[in-house]
């Protein structure tokens, strides 16, 4: 059993506080993230999943409560170097990343956070080739402006601009927003990947079909706080809470139901278009097969 | 919401002053600003004092916000005031030290200069604070159109004048994600010296410029194609109206003019 | 009959050696929505730009609705099409909603008096008219976009091109903005070229048409090419979700129908069986 990951305790988060504009955007956030798993974290814009995933890097001060990611632990009153531990230990690749992209080269723009973090500027070459290599980011562009690359390429680029910062926890913001449907295949492989390697990852997504195909574990918010926390397959498997919390099944499932309410027998909740095909097949080879 | 960025410092408490013509209004601050520096005596300077507890009473709007706009202009109030201090001569002497000495006409034109200051912050105030930054971007517009008659590109202008304000926002969330991003990279803003910091803005300044450019070329593509061209006539959607509560309004700051004049001659 | 004939269009970039486009030639017909589909750098969105006079055309030629697209004709061209574009920030030009309605009319000298009427009409049909004193920084990205579509619908013009205009949203506001322009299509009578990187939208439309390397690799009926699974891995464009749960049917020895079934119809093709 690996021991949680990230531990957050009644968290709140107040923007502006004690002005005219004061918002609370977390309330009493309680929650607990397993080491080495996909953890998906959906709400609508507005749900204060943006906020949360923020104040896990270190980059807000909780109003209350605490975090504690590994050893670290920050509360309202802790220090600055206690935040940015926080920030070495977790890696954040924000939506659209490639709007960050600023130096020379690609190489230099991959070296930036491990320099940050203290390294020589040996090791953060070597982290960073690493890092690329791991994109399979083709090494002929190494040199190459950032910003002669494609929009795919500059992608790869600045997640790779995390990844060289070694973080054990990995943060990605909608990573597949705007890719077509091959890129987002790659992306999200690379996600298995990384996963596979050993690192917690968190998911922000509206898409449905990523958090039943990837993530092991769900965190649904809603105005600032836990309106679900499970698996998928428990999510998905509730109509009425899906709805109370605004959200849609994925295609697969949606389609499943359809199926049952037409009287097609579906005994598991398809979680992507394989489980599908596999439950239509088992039904059809029941009706057909020699059982009958 | 993190997006939430607030430009300028608009109250709405929709009073009789927010329903007034911007143009009115943007003319009354400028006119009470030149009648500010008429105002030389006891007499006329309460007279403009008590004319903008007026102002501010029927702004509906806290002292506190009013104290707010002082505030942040204290320290320039006092050090020129204490230079009018030190400086001037005239009238009886109460104190000297080599070329620095405190008289009655340096005392008398100090208070007068931190009441000028606190006039002019005021009712700038008054104005920023009943009239939205698009209306009064309307009003700059409608004041500046007898320029379009000495070949000033009035309408261009206030074009983009109009996309600055648009932009804005957009652009002041842009710099807090791309600040963000980079302090995820291990970037801290808030260490080391002058030159050390001034470098530091590097990172967030590229990406900024980056996509500046690239949207203002998305957006004068998006512009062309709804059929913009700056050398062509427009109508115009947003007009201002003036209103016969703007002509009473006239009215009453022509009569409080003619009665400063009259402090002053008479007294 | 087809109202944008695109007849030999090749398109080089200034400094670039390789040609956008190479000898396009297609038209797309009336009423109808076409999808154009393909890879980012197909080409796609320079052929769009072309067919609006928003990149001037070089080689081949180009008719909207009877009228030659090129410099003299650019203002008949902008007034026959409407355009919406990927990003919904970077196109939203008023300082509130109203206002950004107001643009285009502003631009093409609408008298006020019928500027209200019209913006209130376009508003309302996107659903937005509550919205109208609103900034842009109150609005989602699909609210943008619904404002974006009012901006040109308030012009009337015959033919809308959506270039990626859903990528950069939720799929949920994805899927409402596609709904609504399946109601505008049939409400209202307008040409739609869609462009998108994602075959599940191609669904909505009549045709759909690939691009690859700046070059038509097929063009057709909806029905006909996502149903052709050799042509679409082909240039790796992925297949529709029924399309796919068929392919993998398929594989397991299950044969499903030919023709192309939405949603709906493969449920109730499953349920027969």
């Amino acid at each position: 059993m690996v021991e949680p990951a990230i531990k957050i305790e009644d968290l709140s988060y107040i923007y502006s506080p004690e002005t005219a504009f004061a918002y609370q955007a977390l309330s009493n956030i309680n929650l607990t993230i397993q080491g080495e798993t996909i953890t998906a974290v959906i709400g609508h814009t507005g749900s204060g999943k943006s906020t949360l995933m923020q104040l896990v890097d270190g980059l807000l001060i909780p109003t209350n409560g605490s975090i504690t990611v590994g050893k670290v632990k920050v509360t309202p009153n802790s220090s600055k170097e206690d935040f940015a531990q926080l920030r070495n230990h977790v890696g954040f690749v924000f939506q659209f990343p490639e709007s960050q992209l600023f130096a020379d080269s690609v190489i230099q723009d991959v070296m930036f956070g491990p320099l940050n973090l203290g390294m020589s500027e040996n090791a953060a070459r070597r982290n960073a080739k690493e890092a690329l290599e791991r994109l399979s980011f083709p090494t002929n562009l190494y040199e190459r402006s950032p910003f002669e690359l494609s929009g795919g390429q500059m992608r790869r680029v600045a997640i790779a601009g995390v990844l060289a910062m070694d973080p054990k926890i990995l943060i990605l913001d909608e990573p597949t927003a705007g890719l077509d449907p091959n890129g987002r295949k790659e992306l999200m492989q690379l996600v298995q990947q990384l996963h596979e390697e050993g690192k917690t990852i968190i998911l922000i997504t509206h898409q449905m079909e990523q958090v039943a195909e990837y993530a092991d574990q769900v965190v649904a918010l809603s105005h600032g706080q836990v309106a679900f926390n499970g698996s998928p397959h428990e999510l998905f498997d509730d109509q009425s809470r899906l709805q109370k919390i605004g959200l849609v099944a994925p295609q697969t499932v949606r389609f499943a139901q359809k199926l049952q309410e037409q009287g097609v027998h579906i005994t598991k909740l398809p979680m992507n278009v394989d489980e599908l095909a596999e439950e239509i097949i088992k039904v059809k080879k029941g009706m057909t097969g020699y059982g009958k | 919401m993190g997006n939430k960025v607030i430009f300028g410092i608009y109250v709405p408490t929709n009073s009789i002053i927010h329903r007034l013509d911007p143009r009115l209004k943007f003319m009354v601050c400028f006119w009470y600003v030149i009648l500010v520096f008429f105002a030389n005596s006891v007499l006329t300077n309460i007279w403009l004092g008590l004319v903008l507890l007026i102002f501010m009473r029927l702004s509906k709007v806290s002292t506190k916000m009013y104290w707010s706009g002082i505030k942040t202009l204290m320290w320039v109030i006092i050090v020129t005031a204490l230079v009018q201090l030190f400086f001037s001569a005239g009238g009886h002497t109460y104190w000297q030290w080599h070329f620095l000495s405190i008289t009655s006409a340096g005392i008398v034109q100090s208070i007068y200069l931190i009441l000028r200051f606190a006039y002019i912050i005021t009712i700038s105030t008054v104005l920023t604070v009943t009239t939205t930054t698009l209306q009064l971007a309307d009003a700059i517009e409608h004041l500046m159109k007898p320029l379009k008659y000495i070949k000033v590109p009035v309408n261009q202008i206030a074009m983009m004048l109009s996309i600055a304000l648009r932009f804005i926002p957009t652009i002041m969330s842009e710099v807090q994600t791309i600040m963000n991003a980079q302090r995820a990279r291990g970037m801290d803003f808030s260490q080391g010296n002058l030159f050390q910091r001034a470098k530091k803005l590097v990172p967030v300044m590229i990406p900024l410029f980056v996509s500046s450019f690239k949207r203002a070329e998305e957006l004068a593509i998006a512009m062309e194609a709804r059929g913009y061209d700056p050398n062509r006539e427009r109508t115009k959607y947003r007009v201002l109206t003036w209103q016969s509560r703007d002509t009473y309004a006239l009215l009453l700051v022509v009569l409080i003019s003619i009665i400063l004049f009259a402090l002053k001659i008479v007294f | 009959m087809a109202i944008v004939e695109v007849k030999g269009v090749s398109y080089t970039y200034p400094g670039s050696n390789e040609p956008t486009l190479n000898d396009i030639t297609v038209s797309f017909p009336t009423k109808e929505w076409t999808t154009i589909i393909g890879h980012n750098g197909s080409g796609k969105s320079t052929l769009a730009r072309l067919i609006d006079e928003l990149i001037p055309t070089s080689a081949g030629e180009i008719i909207v609705d009877g009228v030659p697209v090129d410099a003299e004709h650019v203002g008949d061209v902008h007034q026959k099409i409407g355009f919406v574009f990927q990003n919904p920030e970077n196109q939203f030009v008023g300082t509130t909603v109203e206002d950004d309605v107001a643009f285009g009319l502003e631009n093409h000298q609408v008298p006020r008096d019928k500027m209200q009427f019209r913006i209130k009409q376009a508003l309302n049909d996107v659903n937005m008219l509550e919205f109208a004193k609103k900034e842009p920084a109150q609005l989602s990205g699909g609210q943008k976009q619904r404002v974006a579509i009012a901006g040109i619908l308030s012009l009337r013009p015959k033919i809308l091109i959506f270039d990626e205009a859903t990528s950069m949203l939720d799929p949920q506001a994805r899927l409402n903005i596609i709904q609504l322009l399946k109601k505008l299509k049939v409400e209202k009578g307008f040409t739609i070229i869609a462009i998108s990187h994602d075959p599940a939208e191609a669904v909505a439309g009549d045709n759909v048409v690939i691009l690859d390397h700046g070059k038509i690799m097929a063009s057709g009926k909806t029905t006909d090419i996502l149903t052709n699974h050799d042509l679409m891995n082909r240039y790796n464009l992925g297949l529709p979700f029924t399309e796919q749960l068929k392919a993998k049917l398929k594989a397991k020895g299950i044969p499903s129908p030919e023709v192309y079934l939405d949603e709906e119809q493969m449920i109730q093709w499953l349920s027969q069986q």
